[in-house]
């Protein structure tokens, strides 16, 4: 048995501090929300008359989501990470496939040349890959937003570690069936990495929805931008006037992911911390 | 000298060897040639760039030795962007590693209500950065903002943060803290559970009652190389912030909060100066670069322990 009152009073204290560290960490969230379901009038002090919380709600959101091209932002935003995930994912399972399984010279190169890339921070082939989409006047497009990610080095290193401890025998028990190397990576290798892909996908999806860097830098047109630039874009428009509108559509950009995350808590923080832990 | 049906099975595996050779070309093929586009080609020519003059729009180009690096380590915009970060860095890592330290260590000890906690902390990390800045810079404004008016309530002064310049820099910090926490947190957690329950039991059997003591003698020793790791990605994050600054402060009040990226984004992308704006990222590829191989050198090594 543990002593009388101790554990109680430790416990009750740990609560205490870890309830107070909670509150910081939402206190944002509560804030935008609350802003997103008052009248702008309302969130910087008494107001006489305020309209009904309903009133605001149908008010900032409608502004928000049918007077601004905010449902355009959440559709390029999709478009954009959509687009960059299924690139990644389609050219690097088979790299990380031969990798893993497969014997050809300029192997270890190759490997070695992923793990260079991976050292290399998003931010760095910025200026020339500029340049040249410059050159070939594709700046402002959706191909634009995606060049620099259309593949990815740490999913060809993440992959491989995973391929490589598939059994051997399997391999060798579908290649004598006469299974050729691309059907064994469609039909029997990518089925058994999918919670591998599912926590690439997170990371990938959540990185680049976040991303306001290259955005910022290649996309000029409203139409084009994704919720990250979009939002800024709002803002200087529409300055402090329709400040629940604002905050409204700050809730809507932020909402998908954290909804992502609540529904698969587990998968979420593992896709978002693997480049940490590796 | 071997026998026909050893050359016969030697030269069907040299056969599968070349099927499988070119069949590993084709496969790592799209791969290779985006990587080589979109990392490779643009950090060489990054290399090259910043030996040069080149402006964008201009038709010609001189070889100029090493005069942007000249230049950039005489600018004092440089070395403001550079202290800042420096500063920004020294603020946010140690306070994120504590706290989060902290907060892990309680977070292990409880049973129903860990989950909660765990998504509550780490809901900062699984939000759009962007957004929740516009939320801060209220939520840190000096005339509306609920933090001064809670200060203004115990009789202190209502600090305006992302007006004054020596505030700003603070201001920055607090998100990134807010931001760190519990991402720092999840892997802190991964980390206690490696410790057996035995050490943690023994050493509370021990005497050793106190929290703190046991947080000190116990618990981090044991969590040294997740700290050490923690450490090395968070200086690697405070190194590349950038969204809070383009939305919050531009870089000001006078260059306050100029940091690293936002000073080469600025050089880059503002003036168009190529030479100028590779060296710059050079430098910056030379800092990231050197955390992120320490960062896998190290978890290489706990990988092998």
């Amino acid at each position: 048995m543990r002593r009388g009152l101790r554990p109680l009073v430790t416990s009750i204290g740990a609560h205490a501090i870890l309830l107070s560290g909670a509150f910081i960490m939402v206190y944002p969230f509560l804030w935008m929300w609350r802003a997103s379901v008052q009248s702008s009038g309302e969130v910087f002090g008494a107001m006489k008359n305020a309209p009904s919380t309903l009133e605001s709600i149908l008010a900032n959101y409608g502004q928000a989501l049918f007077q601004t091209p905010v449902l355009r932002f959440m559709l390029n935003g999709a478009l954009m990470t959509g687009g960059i995930l299924l690139f990644q994912v389609a050219t690097t399972v088979t790299c990380a496939y031969a990798l893993a399984k497969l014997e050809f010279r300029g192997k270890r190169v190759l490997l070695a040349l992923v793990l260079l890339a991976i050292t290399i921070p998003a931010q760095a082939p910025a200026l020339p890959l500029y340049l040249g989409l410059a050159k070939l006047q594709l700046l402002d497009t959706y191909l634009a937003m995606m060049v620099p990610h259309l593949t990815s080095a740490f999913a060809i290193f993440l992959f491989r570690q995973f391929i490589r401890s598939f059994p051997e025998e399997i391999l060798l028990a579908a290649r004598l069936d006469g299974m050729t190397e691309i059907e064994i990576v469609t039909r029997i290798v990518v089925p058994s990495m999918l919670p591998a892909i599912a926590a690439f996908s997170i990371f990938s999806v959540t990185f680049h929805w976040n991303d306001l860097y290259w955005p910022m830098i290649v996309i000029h047109s409203i139409d084009l931008a994704p919720p990250t630039l979009g939002i800024l874009f709002f803002r200087s428009q529409e300055g402090g006037d329709s400040f629940g509108p604002l905050m409204a559509c700050a809730t809507v950009v932020t909402a998908p992911l954290i909804l992502v995350f609540i529904a698969a808590q587990k998968k979420f923080v593992q896709g978002v911390t693997m480049s940490g832990v590796k | 000298m071997s026998s026909a049906s050893n050359a016969a099975s030697l030269s069907s595996r040299e056969v599968i060897r070349r099927r499988h050779e070119a069949l590993a070309y084709r496969f790592c093929g799209p791969a290779v040639l985006l990587l080589g586009l979109t990392v490779i080609a643009p950090v060489l020519f990054v290399l090259v760039a910043s030996l040069t003059d080149y402006r964008l729009g201009r038709t010609t180009f001189q070889w100029i030795g090493l005069g942007n690096y000249v230049t950039m380590f005489s600018s004092p915009y440089v070395w403001q962007a550079l202290r800042n970060s420096a500063v920004y860095t020294a603020i946010v890592v140690p306070l994120s590693v504590f706290l989060a330290l902290f907060v892990a260590v309680l977070i292990h000890g409880r049973t129903t209500s860990r989950r909660f906690y765990e998504i509550v902390y780490f809901l900062p990390v699984a939000s759009t950065l962007t957004a929740m800045s516009i939320v801060w810079s209220y939520v840190l404004n000096g005339r509306i903002g609920p933090l001064a008016d809670l200060m203004a309530s115990m009789g202190l002064p209502r600090l305006d943060f992302f007006s004054d310049d020596s505030l700003a820099l603070s201001g920055l910090a607090i998100i990134g803290i807010w931001r760190l926490v519990g991402y720092n947190v999840v892997l802190f957690l991964a980390g206690l559970t490696t410790i057996p329950a035995e050490v943690q039991d023994a050493a509370s059997l021990d005497g050793m009652d106190n929290f703190f003591d046991r947080l000190r003698y116990v618990t981090w020793p044991l969590l040294a190389p997740t700290t050490v790791l923690v450490i090395v990605l968070n200086c690697i994050q405070a190194f590349q912030v950038f969204d809070t600054v383009a939305v919050l402060t531009n870089g000001g009040p006078r260059g306050a909060t100029n940091m690293l990226l936002y000073e080469i984004n600025t050089q880059s992308f503002g003036s168009l100066k190529i030479g100028y704006g590779s060296a710059l990222t050079v430098l910056y590829l030379i800092l990231i670069g050197g955390f992120s191989i320490l960062q896998v050198a190290l978890s290489d090594r706990k990988g092998e322990s």
